[in-house]
């Protein structure tokens, strides 16, 4: 088992190189001591078995966000761990500069290197001419020419890494040797002798590491090393930042100089990119294109997916009645089928949205346009503190907000990290959908269309998804100002050229977020899920038998109003009379279990919301995972348990909230705010504590939003109240 | 004068780097140090950004990163 590291700058195809390597074969793992994904595979090479780490982009070994330390971690083995057998630097023809600058830096770690020169279809389409024999003879690495979106080169690059694996010896030097500036070269030599890095310093690259970084990043790795860096060289922080530029200064003349003989340059032409910028970057249609992209985004994950989400839930109703069937009475068929396969269903129902959501986040970066709506949006994120880059992860938190949160890592600076995952709940998941679409049906089916064509309730809905990004920058500011002060990440965006998505790239991606997803949010949500299935069934409550028969003869007399018939059959309008009966005695249990006290003691907290006991039993459930309180509140009103996405069952359940609960329009508005703001959902909540470090943000989040949710409601309804509505 | 308030269409080159800004190691590692040469794309983008061509590829960056960069145009030799 021999490991091999895939390293280089951002877009030059190295994930496309990595997918060719391993296929669907590659798995997600967890660095050692760090809770941060890493991409691994296995690919058999003769006898070999080669594990491959795909690391991530970056473009110096001094990193800039948690992603990039990722890989400079990788590289130097954590300075505890063993390093890559050797490592693949994955190169653009096209753009070959700042790539070599990289190769160098891990070279000078003494890494056993190969260089896939990859994108050589788009060096030729740019008329641009390698001598590959003479980068290979200047680099001292084996240069493996490469187009891995149509998977050629494959074979040399297996025959490259081989020999680069079974050669022994020092590495060949560069040709002609890296002049450094003399103060330079002086720091690095005192560097090496400080004996708190002495076995940290067996190399060069690792001496200018040391050197060049930043005290920040230095001090966390050594304690007490920057003192020690500052006495041995005699140079104090700006010294060393200026040493830096120095050693970069040096790299780029001498990888200039190999350029100019290497490379030959066709007559210059027009670029498809820059054309499609004019537009993508205008003034006026870029926003309006941006626009335009994120409606479409928009549109089809939360319409396209009915038909996905419709077989998901036969699927779960078929597996219920099969497992059902299968066990015998008892309590532990009623924790599998209502707890543990309902916890399953309420996580695969939100996966064609979280997929769909994943696929045009994953078409836009592919084709290049993320990095022009980063630039776009770096503005308006700005008023709320956050860089351009902060929109990936804050409109993946639309699908789910769990992903969104984990895509902050990406951020540089901290305080970027901690505010986009604290605003991330405020993006209004899909798990809310259900509740929006239950409120507005309920009570706005029929108000008036706003100038005839604009269904109120879809108004409303939009409303909420407008609040979420309101109340997101406002809160934003606020943060940046107060608890997570610190410098902005940086811009410093590459804009790379426009390229036709890699279907199978695309898909591997999707497959991999969606399993994570699953896995990780999914197992929360089924413990969840079984817990409140506990809370609602104990203690056991069975309605006495005077009830019973008086329900029994309400039933059978609706039945027969509603159907008066005499050729209407005794069976069939008999087992209506037990079905109703039946969901009547299941909602009473619900009133007196635990979940029912629940309910009712927090009712004097949310009557001022014009909430009863029946939603406040609803809000408990909604805990587990946001749209359960529809087949909650179903079960309350004995209305039984179906499918929070169910219409039929959905305008049911609205109906018992407004002849039940008595909710008028202005509650229902209230409701929905309170849902578009609280924070109910665990997985959120736990994630936030992952990626944070401590429960302070996690339990911080969870205080303020609930408050906040209950503040706007209360102000809602009050405003509604004073203009009148009631 | 500095890269920031370079007009679009300026074709330069970079005369010095201050060092002292937060992100100037970052951009000597991409590559924009003395001597680059740097053509200003866009300016202005959105209110705060700009957009450059540096060796080889396009770099979009803000009014306070583009102030660390100092230039001289062609015409005259010093910045």
């Amino acid at each position: 088992m021999v490991d091999i590291a895939l390293a280089g700058n951002p877009n030059t195809g190295k994930t496309t190189l990595f997918n060719l390597l391993t296929g669907s074969r590659a798995r997600v793992g967890n660095y050692p001591g760090v809770t941060v994904e890493r991409r691994s595979g296995v690919r058999q090479v003769g006898d070999q078995t080669w594990h491959l780490h795909d690391l991530p982009g970056c473009y110096s070994l001094l990193a800039l966000s948690p992603e990039e330390e990722i890989a400079t971690l990788a590289l130097t083995g954590g300075w505890e761990q063993p390093r890559p057998a050797c490592v693949i630097v994955v190169l653009d023809a096209s753009s070959l500069a700042r790539g070599l600058a990289l190769l160098l830096q891990i070279r000078s770690l003494q890494l056993p290197c190969v260089a896939a020169l990859n994108l050589m279809d788009q060096a030729a389409a740019q008329g641009l001419t390698l001598d590959v024999p003479a980068l290979q003879r200047a680099l001292g690495v084996p240069l493996v020419p490469m187009v891995a979106a149509r998977g050629e080169g494959v074979a040399a690059l297996e025959q490259a890494v081989t020999a680069t694996l079974a050669a022994s010896g020092p590495q060949p030097p560069l040709q002609p040797p890296l002049a450094w500036p003399p103060a330079l070269a002086q720091g690095l030599a005192a560097v090496r002798t400080i004996p708190a890095l002495a076995s940290r310093c067996g190399s060069e690259g690792e001496a200018w590491f040391w050197l060049a970084s930043e005290p920040v990043v230095t001090e966390r790795l050594v304690p007490g090393v920057d003192a020690a860096i500052a006495a041995a060289t005699g140079a104090g922080t700006d010294r060393r930042a200026a040493l830096r530029v120095d050693a970069a200064a040096a790299r780029f003349a001498w990888i200039d100089m190999l350029l100019e003989q290497a490379i030959r340059r066709g007559p210059a032409r027009p670029s498809g990119s820059e054309a499609i910028d004019r537009w993508a970057l205008h003034p006026i249609a870029g926003p309006a294109l941006f626009l335009l992209v994120m409606a479409a985004l928009f549109q089809a994950v939360f319409a396209g997916v009915g038909p996905a989400v419709d077989a998901i839930d036969a699927v779960m109703a078929a597996l219920g009645d099969i497992v059902g069937a299968a066990l015998p009475a008892g309590l532990f068929h009623d924790v599998v089928v209502d707890g543990v396969l309902a916890g399953v269903g309420a996580t695969l129902v939100f996966v064609p949205q979280i997929a769909v959501l994943f696929l045009g986040l994953a078409l836009l970066e592919d084709s290049g346009y993320l990095a022009r709506a980063a630039l776009l949006t770096d503005r308006l994120l700005g008023r709320a503190g956050l860089p351009g880059t902060a929109f990936v992860p804050l409109l993946s938190s639309f699908a789910c907000n769990v992903p969104g949160i984990l895509a902050a890592r990406t951020l540089a600076s901290p305080a970027d990290r901690l505010v986009t995952i604290l605003l991330a709940p405020l993006m209004s998941c899909a798990a809310r959908l259900p509740v929006y679409a239950l409120v507005t049906a309920a009570v706005f089916a029929d108000t008036p269309k706003v100038w005839g064509v604009l269904a109120p309730g879809g108004l409303w809905i939009l409303a909420m998804y407008a609040l979420g990004l309101a109340l997101a920058l406002a809160l934003g500011a606020l943060l940046r100002r107060t608890v997570a002060r610190g410098a902005r990440s940086p811009l410093l965006l590459e804009l790379p050229p426009y390229r036709t998505p890699q279907a199978r790239d695309v898909a591997l991606v999707v497959w991999r977020k969606v399993r994570q997803f699953c896995v990780e949010t999914g197992s929360l949500i089924v413990a969840l899920t079984v817990i409140l299935w506990a809370l609602m069934t104990f203690p056991r409550a069975t309605p006495p038998a005077a009830e019973l028969d008086r329900w029994r003869q309400q039933a059978a007399a609706a039945a027969v109003a509603s159907d008066p018939g005499a050729g209407a059959a005794e069976d069939a309008r008999a087992t209506g009379v037990a079905a109703a009966v039946a969901h009547r005695a299941d909602a009473y249990a619900l009133e007196h279990s635990a979940a029912g006290a629940i309910g009712k003691a927090v009712e004097p907290l949310i009557a001022p919301l014009g909430f009863d006991w029946r939603i406040g039993i609803g809000l408990v459930g909604s805990f587990a995972a946001r749209e359960v309180l529809i087949p909650v509140l179903g079960r309350v009103y004995g209305r039984g348990e179906e499918e929070a996405d169910d219409e039929a069952y959905q305008g049911e359940v609205g109906a018992s909230l407004v002849r039940v609960s008595g909710m008028t329009p202005l509650v229902g508005v209230a409701l929905m705010i309170f849902f578009a703001v609280a924070m109910q959902c665990m997985s959120t909540v736990a994630v936030i504590r992952r990626e944070t470090g401590t429960w302070r943000w996690a339990l911080g989040a969870l205080v303020m939003f609930n408050a906040l949710a209950w503040v706007l409601a209360w102000g809602a309804r009050q405003l509604g109240l004073a203009l009148g509505w009631s | 004068m500095t890269l920031a308030e370079a007009t679009e269409g300026t074709c330069c080159h970079v005369s010095a780097l201050d060092a002292s800004g937060r992100c100037a190691g970052r951009m000597a590692e991409l590559g924009i140090l003395p001597g680059t040469p740097i053509r200003v794309l866009r300016q202005s983008l959105f209110g705060s950004a700009m957009l450059v061509r540096v060796r080889d590829f396009s770099l979009s960056l803000r009014r306070d990163e583009a102030a660390l960069v100092r230039i001289a145009t062609a015409v005259d030799g010093d910045g």
